[in-house]
């Protein structure tokens, strides 16, 4: 339609609807461009030596103290399992991080470094059940009092 | 962990720090993964991921330039649809 003839309404309806579509093409380009990136980034964190730095980075560093690298490894990989689960909503590479976490060799790795991030993964209800269930562990008395 | 693996600069390190923070990744693991790199202070690693980050950012840039051209040319053809208020009466 020539827009010299278009009435002012459905001039501005067109125009809203050019920007709305402008919008969404900047957001897909800038996804794609964030994609590429993770993928090199994904990458990088294979190297073993970034894969000590993601246990650092979770507060997980005290516990490579007396152990092999080999060990720590175990570890950081489990970690990195559940990352890249949460990332692509990969359900299995989170059972298989958890299975990991579950055999490290590193008997002292404690799970709470992960646990934000599985928790930001799960469904609201799965969420509130979990932390349900925190809260009911704290307020357990031990046997000792 | 390794000693074979040279250590980035004190430079290069804040380098990546600075271009982390202006990534502005909105997924909470892509963030950790940086900072785990960065962590590990590996000079290859490092380079490489200042590397990706600098693409990352010029890449954005380029995408907002065109988005914010459209957005004008959009805005300038609203504008004469702005309902023109009548001038004060004397």
């Amino acid at each position: 339609m020539d827009p010299q003839q278009e009435s002012p309404e459905s001039q501005k309806a067109r125009l809203e609807s050019q920007a709305e579509q402008a919008k969404q093409n900047y957001q897909e380009k800038v996804k794609v461009s964030e994609k590429k990136a993770e993928q090199k980034i994904l990458g990088l964190s294979k190297q073993n030596v970034v894969k000590a730095g993601m246990l650092e980075v979770l507060d997980l560093a005290p516990f490579i103290f007396g152990y092999s690298v080999a060990d720590v490894v175990v570890a950081a990989e489990a970690v990195t399992d559940i990352v890249y689960s949460i990332k692509n909503k990969d359900i299995n590479a989170g059972i298989r991080g958890a299975g990991k976490l579950a055999i490290a060799a590193v008997p002292g790795v404690p799970v709470s470094g992960a646990a934000p991030y599985l928790n930001e993964w799960l469904p609201n209800e799965e969420k509130q059940k979990t932390t349900q269930q925190e809260q009911n562990i704290k307020n357990t008395p031990t046997q000792n009092g | 962990m390794d000693n074979q693996t040279p250590i980035a600069s004190e430079e290069k390190i804040n380098e990546a720090k600075k271009l982390l923070s202006q990534a502005g990744f909105e997924n909470p693991a892509n963030r950790l993964s940086c900072e785990a790199i960065i962590q590990s202070k590996s000079e290859l690693a490092i380079t490489e991921l200042i590397s990706t980050l600098q693409e990352l950012l010029s890449e954005k840039e380029i995408v907002y330039q065109e988005y914010k051209q459209k957005i004008a040319s959009i805005a300038k053809e609203m504008l004469p649809l702005k309902p023109q208020t009548p001038p004060p009466a004397v």
